[in-house]
């Protein structure tokens, strides 16, 4: 065991510290976003965030070798509840949720978790050379291919996407070869329009919409419309707390949950804009630099893995309300309103924060 | 090579080299680590070069707003917005001055003076209200909109600093929610977001007035009607348009649910969505109409054609069904009349993919409709038009339109064979548009005459659409809708439309109504169908509209009448009886 000192000394305080301030301006954005009040949004989230604070010390706090030894059954059991959804779960038109008493579960969410850490454990046992055949990859292809199919067909298309991405992040992390990268990417655009036709028609009008949101402002086109006035509208400053007319008006549709960056844009500007964006960057940096100093394999890939994941939920929700990305539906990490997301996020955390811990345990320490 | 397998410890042994290469149990020297340092360095690059693309375009919504915002107020200054009226000149649209009453809470001495003073000139306000106001830490608080010049006058002999009145204005729309889509909306800052408002932006922010086709006498009868009735079916929805068929005229356009205009920001998203111009459905067997006219016109039926649909039609694994089963031959008149899908499906078959296309083409349904509304939309096609989809689009599946398409291709069939495309603008009455014939004088007579049929003949499906005196003639269409985020159609959720055409003998008005899932009612003995849910629409538009129109009864047995509809018509082995009873 570490002594407190000790303890104190390795713990990554950049990542604490920037989690809490996210945490503290979402909870301001709720606020603002109910014009001003805590109920129902600002302090439910502040419930979760306590809740997601203990599941960070717990699994902070566990053996790393845990960590590894839980991989492949957090994996599957992601997996059972993912193809156990469509007979317990519930949402419009896509079954995307499980109802647990008061609480909504988004198992997806997790499940992006489930794949990074199972993925990790997988290549970290494969040596260099074992990463450059090709035989290497048909259990990655299952690890990956399987959830991902799931979150497909549920269908959503979003997050199936983030969670591939996710994955593969890992994958490359453990050093695949060019020669796939390049024939995957080569793969991957000859099945986009394959994939275009195979799209719901709600889907192909977001793409539409994303690529000329003007032609339709009072329809598809209506939430990125109204986000980029109320981006524009916040200037450098901002219009101040609780002044946002875009939000505060409810011109802007989901300012809760995927468009609170534009309700910050509003009340603070760019300004306020940039500094989440630092925020988030400092994250990204410490998760990253702990991958880096860590010694053994299974920390590196995880590390990376966590990094790039906490990367796409900023860059898709950042990208479709500044109407960079087409509208798909993802949080902003620790600020948006959303119970699963939220806590994924707490426990990725955690999970880094346990590496940060125990840099210098070697790879040999898992076997 | 059937003996060179190997022996078994050498298989062994490879399988097991095999196996430890997918599922290793060692792991790696340092040499990963540089792999992981390298790879992280470009994946850094590229998370930071995505940090950098959101800020600049961060900034260029910033700029770029603020330019815009700058544009506004030259063209405001230059010319107030033009006004928005129907074809008789009421005014559906236009600007306002008014004056706003702020407040500068850091200029204002006595908070509680303000307050006192104020709120006996303000209605609604109390000086609770307005002290809260003067509390917040803004340099900008807005207390009233809207001003009258008497108390515009007594607020400033006031004299209080910190209390400021500025002139501005307000886009008004009288009639609410009478023309809510079609007339659209304007932003904050004036500018046309959506309906006219948008596609005569340019027109109308040079101070020009625009004047619409639409008759807000019809609009309001055809509003009333249609919700009436989907208020009686427990419908999620409506459309309506009625289209002058001579000239391509927009009478009225009706989407349900709407909203009002002046308070927009309250509407759901539901009722901002235009249903009759932006919405693409499945027309089910209105599109019998097309079908048939295609047929007489490229002479693969005439009216002796018989088509046997006493059983259903299998075709690659579908079967095609009738809702009421006739087990014998139909003519071409009573697979209208009776609705026949095997029917329908027959005749497609014998017209033949290509020159069924060739005229969807030609009809404008395969397109975007060049109507001047922003929110229109483009047709859902199938991907390969083989003989399987041109059987399933001669009963109206397969081929998603918006009702603005269906009227468009329908009056071409319906009236004097010319399809003209649908305008919302009042044409000059000399001016010289665009028409394009389709069908002859000959095939029309007929069609019409059928559509007359099928309100007319006691086993046609659109009775209750009849309008005594005003010759109605019609076809209905019940569609199964396609399911939410999942394939297949839902048996429940139906589309109920019908489209009709009067007076029948000199088509003059082209009428489109759908109700959108209708719910089985006890009074309609369970049924939520096409004949019992939309046909009654009509008859009451018609009556009702008919005289705001100008349109005159008629008698059906006069000789100048009769020989404008065709006599050899033959429903269950009788002549055609064109007359209600």
């Amino acid at each position: 065991m570490l002594g407190i000192l000790q303890l104190l000394y390795r713990l990554p305080w950049l990542l604490l510290i920037s989690a809490a301030a996210l945490v503290v301006i979402g909870t301001l954005a709720l606020y603002s976003a109910s014009e001003g009040a805590w109920s129902p949004w600002a302090e439910r989230q502040m419930l979760r965030a306590a809740i997601g604070t203990m599941l960070l010390i717990v699994v902070a706090m566990m053996p790393t070798p845990w960590l590894h030894r839980l991989s492949y059954w957090g994996l599957a059991v992601a997996v059972l509840i993912l193809i156990a959804l469509p007979f317990v779960g519930t949402g419009t038109g896509a079954t995307r949720w499980i109802e647990l008493g008061p609480f909504n579960f988004q198992p997806s969410e997790p499940a992006k978790l489930a794949v990074i850490i199972g993925l990790a454990r997988y290549l970290s046992g494969q040596t260099p050379e074992q990463v450059q055949s090709l035989i290497s990859y048909l259990p990655v292809m299952l690890m990956l291919g399987v959830p991902f199919g799931l979150v497909l067909i549920q269908p959503d298309l979003g997050t199936s996407f983030m969670l591939l991405m996710g994955g593969l992040a890992v994958v490359f992390a453990a050093g695949v070869p060019r020669r796939f990268l390049v024939t995957g990417a080569l793969a991957a655009a000859a099945a986009a329009p394959i994939l275009w036709s195979q799209l719901y028609d709600y889907q192909k009008a977001r793409i539409m919409t994303f690529l000329n949101p003007e032609a339709d402002v009072l329809g598809a086109g209506y939430q990125i419309t109204q986000s980029k006035i109320a981006l524009g509208s916040g200037g450098l400053f901002g219009k101040g707390f609780l002044q946002g007319s875009q939000s505060q008006l409810n011109y802007l549709p989901e300012k809760q949950t995927d468009f609170v960056f534009t309700m910050i844009g509003e009340e603070f500007g760019f300004v306020g804009n940039l500094t989440v964006l630092l925020i988030y960057f400092a994250i990204l940096a410490s998760v990253a630099l702990t991958g880096l100093r860590c010694q053994h394999r299974f920390g590196r890939l995880v590390c990376m893995g966590i990094s790039f994941m906490l990367f796409l939920y900023i860059f898709v929700n950042v990208g479709m309300v500044t109407g960079l990305l087409p509208v798909v539906g993802a949080p902003l990490p620790l600020i948006s309103y959303g119970g699963t997301a939220m806590l994924t996020v707490f426990l990725a955390l955690g999970v880094v924060v346990n590496i940060a811990l125990h840099t210098k345990m070697q790879d040999s320490d898992f076997y | 090579m059937r003996n060179n397998t190997p022996s078994s410890p050498e298989r062994s042994n490879a399988m097991s080299a095999i196996w430890r290469r997918i599922w290793p149990s060692r792991p790696d020297p340092d040499k990963s680590r540089r792999i992981a340092r390298a790879r992280l360095l470009v994946a850094g690059a590229m998370a930071t070069s995505c940090f950098m693309g959101i800020s600049a375009k961060a900034v260029w919504l910033v700029s770029g707003q603020d330019e815009a915002k700058n544009g506004q107020m030259q063209t405001q200054a230059n010319a107030a917005r033009g006004a928005i009226y129907d074809r008789k000149g009421r005014l559906l649209a236009s600007t306002l001055p008014i004056m706003r009453l702020h407040l500068d809470p850091k200029m204002v001495l006595n908070p509680y003076e303000v307050a006192t003073k104020l709120a006996p000139l303000l209605p609604g306000k109390s000086e609770q209200d307005i002290l809260k106001a003067l509390a917040r830490k803004s340099r900008y608080v807005e207390l009233d909109r809207k001003i009258t010049p008497a108390r515009h006058a007594a607020i400033m002999q006031l004299g209080l600093p910190g209390v400021n009145i500025s002139a501005t204005s307000l886009r008004s729309y009288p009639h609410g929610p009478e023309a809510a889509h079609l007339v659209g909306q304007v932003d904050r800052d004036g500018q046309g977001i959506a309906g006219v408002e948008k596609s005569m932006q340019a027109k109308l922010a040079a101070g020009e007035n625009v004047n619409l086709s639409i008759d807000l006498g019809v609009q309001a009868i055809v509003r009333q009607s249609l919700s009436h009735q989907i208020e009686r079916f427990e419908a999620v929805g409506g459309a309506s348009l009625v289209m002058d068929m001579k000239n391509g005229e927009i009478i009225s356009l009706v989407s349900l649910p709407d909203y009002d205009p002046n308070h927009f920001a309250e509407a759901r998203d539901d009722a901002r969505f235009n249903r009759a111009t932006k919405g693409v459905f499945e027309m089910g067997s209105i599109f019998k109409v097309l079908n048939t006219a295609i047929a007489l016109e490229s002479d693969a039926a005439s009216l002796v054609s018989s088509y046997d649909v006493s059983k259903p039609l299998r075709i690659s694994g579908y079967s095609i069904r009738d809702f009421h089963p006739r087990k014998r031959a139909l003519n071409l008149s009573e697979v209208l009349v009776y609705s026949s899908n095997i029917g329908s499906a027959k005749i497609a078959e014998a017209i033949g993919p290509e020159i069924q296309q060739s005229y969807m083409e030609k009809l404008g349904l395969l397109n975007r409709p060049a109507l001047e509304l922003p929110e229109t939309a483009q047709p859902l096609m199938p991907r390969k038009w083989g003989r399987l989809s041109t059987i399933t689009i001669s009963y109206g599946y397969g081929l998603s339109v918006s009702p603005v398409h269906a009227v468009g291709a329908i009056a071409a069939a319906a009236g004097n064979g010319e399809f003209i495309a649908p305008t919302l603008l009042l044409r000059e009455p000399d001016e010289v548009f665009e028409r394009t014939r389709i069908f002859s004088a000959e095939t029309n007579r007929k069609v019409r005459s059928m559509m007359r049929l099928v309100v007319s003949h006691k086993d046609g499906t659109a009775n209750y659409a009849d309008a005594p005196g005003y010759l109605v003639g019609a076809k209905t269409g019940s569609a199964e809708k396609l399911k939410i985020g999942a394939r297949g159609y839902n048996k429940k959720a139906n589309l109920t439309s019908i489209v009709a055409a009067f007076p029948i003998h000199d088509p003059r008005y082209l009428i489109f109504v759908m109700v959108d899932e209708p719910k089985p009612q006890k009074f309609s003995h369970g049924y939520a169908t096409a004949g019992w849910v939309a046909a009654p629409v009509i008859a009451e538009i018609v009556k009702k509209a008919a005289p705001v129109l100008g349109v005159l009864p008629v008698d059906i047995k006069a000789p100048e009448i009769r020989q404008n509809l065709e006599p050899n018509l033959n429903i269950g082995g009788k002549g055609a009886i064109f007359a209600s009873f």
